[in-house]
């Protein structure tokens, strides 16, 4: 018997607008979680009370609007993003994920000390690395007809990316992503935790390697730079580095992912895009905006009532890019791909945490299709596979794809 | 209520009446000036409303912060004396009649 039935709804809480949140984290669904789950939320309140909506079960309130998630975006002061992550607590450590778990004013002092990393103009720098590395990855099945876009592909390559980036090792890719399963594929809280110790592990020892002998790289970025006239303490290091790590990988595989399962059922596309490669970049947008990937958490600092609704500290809200995705007072046919619809959206998010990796997370995405349209003739699902997606983020848990052997 | 010109990089120009207090990005999206994204939201951080200020404009405005000036070097479009990012410029009353010219890219 489910205790959470059991558990009395908080006095505040109107029992109307108790309703569930289709997108359970760490389950598994053959469902379509935009054109189904989403549309059905779209129905509904506007803003609901979820019972079983943040990881591990516990309740969270739930914002669909595009609006309403840019106005909590902005505003800090009643929605924290403290202790949003659970990593180090997990594991009795005291780092926090820094820029990500911070508050202005301390988050724009942060912040301020990253964005120089991952400008537009530092990221485009990495172009010929990032397609001559997808290129190799596209070469090994490309003759062969098939592959399974997700394990031969769009994991990996954000590792191998972020690993050259960095200057670490490229052949700790597959430590890598088992780490990145380990954290961010796990609900056993143990291996979650022994996860974060291994990472943690790795990156006091690469921030260690870099005081001793500094370079060029991001991690002797950070050791040599300094916030408010100080180098950075260990603690700032470590949540540095491991926000990196959790930030720009398995969220760029699960866009990828998805937008190559979009590709793959819709031919007139591929078609338009093989046609007009320079269409790719507006074409990203709107599919990243058709399907947003990410949930993140806001936790409410004080009593406001937002929307009409009543919230207290202490109450959870997910923010759903997935679900103001498909918004029907911010986008004319939302369930529809219109590849130069050119809309705002915030699948990066929006205001001062605005995904840092932006530039390269979209470079990646770009070179990706750019190359695998280049190199590889028509694709399709194999016939007979039914998408499965994981849920919480988005994610397809396999995509294989069928073309004309070479 | 102030106008302000913008100069869009197929030649053509957009004059869109403005609040004071709001910001020539802010301006821009919502009046659906193109070339101008704002990803963020005005806070800074991802150098995608980058704008050139006509030179007799860029002289009336205080200098850019730290943080602006660190991005503005990092711009798809290359710097300019006249740089500016968009969300860093309040319209006031005194800038009137502003005229900006949206380059030609703001993502590489």
């Amino acid at each position: 018997m489910s205790e959470f039935a059991a558990a009395p709804l908080p006095a505040h809480v109107p029992p109307e607008l108790v309703r569930p949140f289709p997108f359970i984290f760490g389950t598994d669904t053959d469902r379509d979680p935009y054109n189904e789950f989403a549309r059905q939320v779209h129905q509904g309140p506007e803003i609901f009370y979820a019972l079983h909506a943040y990881p591990g079960g516990t309740p969270a309130w739930i914002v669909r609007r595009t609006r309403d998630l840019r106005e909590i975006y902005f505003d800090t002061g009643n929605f924290s993003s403290k202790d949003f992550s659970p990593f180090s607590k997990l594991t009795g450590d005291t780092w926090t994920n820094l820029p990500v778990e911070f508050d202005p004013p301390q988050h724009g002092i942060y912040r301020a000390f990253v964005n120089p990393l991952f400008t537009p103009k530092a990221m485009a720098k990495l172009e010929d690395s990032i397609r001559a590395c997808a290129a190799e990855f596209i070469e090994l099945f490309r003759a062969g007809g098939a592959c399974e876009f997700m394990s031969q592909f769009a994991f990996e390559f954000p590792i191998k990316v972020f690993l050259q980036l960095m200057g670490l090792p490229l052949a700790l890719t597959s430590q890598f992503l088992e780490w990145e399963m380990g954290l961010l594929h796990n609900h056993d809280l143990a291996k979650i935790a022994q996860a974060t110790r291994s990472v943690v592990a790795y990156l006091r020892g690469e921030i260690a390697a870099r005081r001793a002998h500094p370079t060029d790289d991001i991690i002797s970025y950070a050791v040599k730079g300094e916030i408010e006239g100080r180098k950075l303490t260990d603690d700032e290091l470590v949540g540095f580095t491991f926000n990196l790590f959790i930030g720009g990988l398995d969220t760029v595989s699960t866009n990828m992912g998805l937008q190559f399962c979009h590709l793959a059922r819709h031919p007139e596309h591929q078609r338009q895009l093989r046609q007009h490669p320079d269409q790719i970049p507006d074409a990203i947008d709107e599919l990243m905006r058709a399907y947003a990937a990410v949930t993140t958490f806001r936790t409410c600092t004080s009593e406001i009532v937002f929307k009409g609704v009543r919230m207290m500290p202490g109450d959870k809200v997910a923010m759903s890019t997935t679900l103001a995705a498909r918004d029907p007072e911010e986008y004319e046919r939302p369930d529809e791909v219109i590849l130069d619809r050119k809309a705002r959206h915030v699948s990066f998010g929006y205001g001062p945490h605005l995904c840092v990796g932006v530039h390269l997370a979209r470079r990646e995405m770009r070179i990706a299709m750019e190359e695998f349209l280049r190199r590889v003739p028509e694709f399709a699902i194999r016939p007979g596979h039914p998408i499965r997606y994981h849920l919480g983020m988005i994610q397809p848990v396999e995509l294989p794809l069928v073309w004309k052997p070479a | 209520m102030l106008k302000v010109h913008y100069r869009l990089s197929d030649g053509s120009s957009l004059t869109v009446t403005a609040v004071p207090g709001t910001s020539l990005m802010q301006l821009a999206v919502d009046q659906g000036v193109p070339g101008i994204l704002g990803r963020c939201g005005g806070y800074c951080n991802c150098g995608t409303c980058h704008v050139y200020l006509d030179p007799a404009w860029a002289a009336a405005l205080p200098a850019p912060s730290v943080e602006e000036d660190t991005l503005l070097s990092d711009c798809a479009a290359e710097r300019r004396a006249t740089s500016r990012l968009g969300c860093q410029v309040k319209l006031t009353q005194e800038l009137d009649g502003i005229t900006v010219t949206v380059p030609s890219r703001q993502e590489p």
